[in-house]
Formats: C-alpha cells, structure tokens, sequence
C-alpha cells in the first residue's frame, strides 16, 4: 500500500471507531472508569456512577484496549466497577487467576501481562497487592502458641506469622 | 446547573459546536489556557474552578507551575540558610501526556501513569510525584526508559523560574506507540493517519521499520 491508500483505508476504519466511541456502551464504560479516575480523556464523555457492564467494557475494549489493561486489575481489586452479567471469558479467568495469586498473567487481548500486572496495585486500595492463602500443618503446641501471641499482642493470627516473618528476615540480614 | 462561559460562578461552560474552535474556561484559576473542541455541543463539568477537559489536558502545565512554586520557596530557603539555591530542572514529557498537553485533536485516553525523562534532583522528584498523585495522576517509575525517536521534537509547554517542561511532538510520540504497542496504540495510529499524517510520520515510520498497514 502507498501513503494515500494507506490514509483512505484508515478513514474507513477511523470512521468505524469514531462511530463506536460514540455508543452508548462506550460512553458508559469511559464514565465509569473516568469516574473511578483510571482513565482520563479528552473526548468529553462525563463521568458516571459505576457499576458497568462487564459485556460493555469488553466491547469497548475493542475500541479502546486500554480497558483491557485495567479490567483485569478492576475486577480483582474493585470488583464493585464491573456488573457481571455475563460469564466472565475463559482468557480473561485465565488472567485473574495469575493476579490473585501475584503471578505473571498471560496477555490479554493484545496486552501484554506486565501491564496487567503493573496495575494491581493502583487500582483500588493503593499499593496493596492479593493476598493469598497457604495452608500449613502446625502441632498442637505450635497452634496454642500462635493464639497466646495473638491474644498478648491484640493481633490476628496471620499477623503474628506476618510479624514473625518480618523479625526473622531482619535477623537475618 | 449550566450557565454560558464568562460567568464567574459558572460551574459548567458551553462549548458550541461548528468546526474546531477555542473557548476560554472561565473561573479555571490558575489555568488561562483554551479548550479546543470540535463536532457537537458538549458541556464541560467545572469542580473546584477546574474545568474537567481542563484539567485532563492541562494538568501537567499546572503541575510544573506547583513545582515552580516549590522550587522557589526552596531556594529562598537555601538563601537564608547560605546554601546553594536548588538546581534548575527540565522535564520532559513523553507518551499521551505530551499528546494531552499540546492539545492534540486526537481522540484521547490514557491511564494515569505520567512518563517522563527528567534531570531534577531526588526532592524535587519526589515533589513532583506527590503534585502528580493530588491530581490523581502517578509517576510512571519506568517511564524515562520509553523508548523515542533521535529525530523527537520537544516542544516548551510551561517555562518558569527553576522548571522547564517540554512535550514530546506528536509525530515522535505516535511513532513511539506504533513501535512499541501496536495493538493497544491502533485506534490512535488509525485515527491520525484518517486525519492525513504528516510526511515526517510516514518518514519516521519508514526509517523505524513501522509497518503501517497493520493498523488499517
């Protein structure tokens, strides 16, 4: 293809996107996600009260990838942005199942997995990351001596393992 | 409650349609810039005195002006206390941002995370994060490592005492995209090239090996 024909087959395709931006399910998504300041633009789509559609933010996704950059981090960490209204896709169950256990999800749609990654942890509430649950087989005595510390230092359990982790690895060092 | 620009109180403005024009935001305090719009009416929500399409694409403007702001007290510091006044800074802005702040007619959305290349001190760095995150806005901790074009124009968007911020031209930013997430960056490549892009971007994206029908 040459530059002119390069430029009239994306007129034809612009057009198409132009048309998308202006739907309903787009404007939709946009608000919410504007809203929620995940997303900032320049169209002048006003920002709306979630939740949205999940069905409306995989659309628009198309239109706008950077939706499918954020969804995967939204539904993990603010799941109540997206309605479910329909089963959630199997590419898409794939991603969240790395995210919620801190792994390097596969890309989505054209996104790359450090993207989805990188934004776990500034959606929702800021700089925390998915907890995820260990089991662990402990003796009686181990288990009385997790709730005396728990019950003397006014802490879960977890974090009595927590806080011993951390004194350990600073004894360490 | 709408009101027509150049009420004070308004706490929305109409921007009338019929071709790109500029109207001025009024009641936007520190920020005297115009909004260029085309296609039909739309209103645009003013809180706080900040007009939202305002305070999307010129955000960064009123950054630098805060972190002017601070430089300056810093250095009236460092002169009553006979220290060296803090060293000017350059910011460079890369990515949509730079696209937002020179007021591209682009069809924009971009995440919150702010690329730029810098040459400011560690305080001033982390002066400049905090004004970003009061905007809702983050630092992108990788960001100076974008990769751009050698040929990239930087185009003075705000110049005060001790802070320069420069904006990536859109050809190089564009190219920079299309290099580098061509899949996440297509409707955005797609809708310059509709607009008729400039031969310098046809140049750029020959020179860089951009294949530009992938995005047709």
């Amino acid at each position: 293809m040459n530059r002119k024909q390069i430029v009239l087959a994306a007129r034809k395709a612009a057009a198409r996107d132009a048309r998308a931006r202006r739907d309903a399910r787009f404007s939709r998504a946009m608000g919410v996600f504007k809203r929620a300041g995940l997303l900032h633009d320049n169209t002048g789509i006003e920002p709306l009260r979630g939740p949205v559609a999940l069905s409306d933010v995989l659309w628009a996704g198309r239109y706008e990838p950077r939706f499918f950059e954020l969804l995967p981090a939204v539904l993990v960490k603010k799941p109540s942005l997206v309605h479910l209204d329909r089963a959630v896709p199997a590419d898409l169950r794939r991603v969240l199942t790395a995210l919620r256990k801190n792994e390097m999800p596969p890309d989505f749609r054209g996104v790359p997995g450090d993207d989805l990654l990188r934004w776990v942890p500034h959606v929702g509430h800021r700089n925390k990351t998915p907890t995820r649950s260990k089991t662990f087989r402990l003796r009686q005595q181990d288990l009385k001596l997790l709730e005396e510390l728990a019950q003397k230092l006014d802490a879960t359990e977890t974090g009595v393992v927590r806080a011993g982790l951390r004194a350990l690895h600073q004894d360490m060092k | 409650m709408v009101r027509r620009k150049g009420d004070e109180t308004a706490e929305r403005v109409l921007v009338t349609s019929g071709g790109a024009h500029y109207e001025e935001a009024s009641g936007a305090e520190s920020h005297t810039e115009f909004v260029q719009r085309s296609g039909s009416n739309m209103y645009l929500q003013i809180s706080g005195f900040l007009v939202d399409e305002i305070y999307t694409r010129y955000v960064l403007r009123a950054v630098a002006k805060q972190l002017d702001r601070w430089f300056i007290k810093q250095a009236e510091q460092a002169l009553a206390a006979h220290l060296p006044a803090p060293k000017p800074c350059r910011i460079r802005l890369l990515g949509q941002m730079a696209l937002l702040e020179t007021g591209s007619s682009l069809s924009l959305a971009n995440t919150k995370d702010v690329d730029v290349r810098a040459d400011y001190e560690y305080s001033a760095q982390k002066e400049f994060e905090r004004l970003l995150q009061r905007k809702g806005l983050m630092l992108d901790p990788v960001g100076h490592e974008a990769w751009m074009p050698r040929e990239t124009r930087y185009l003075p968007v705000f110049q005060g005492r001790y802070v320069t911020l420069l904006a990536a031209d859109q050809d190089a930013v564009l190219i920079s995209k299309a290099w580098k997430a061509p899949v996440k960056n297509a409707p955005l490549i797609r809708e310059y090239l509709s607009q008729g892009a400039s031969d310098r971007f046809f140049e750029l994206a020959e020179k860089y090996d951009v294949d530009l029908e992938q995005f047709v």
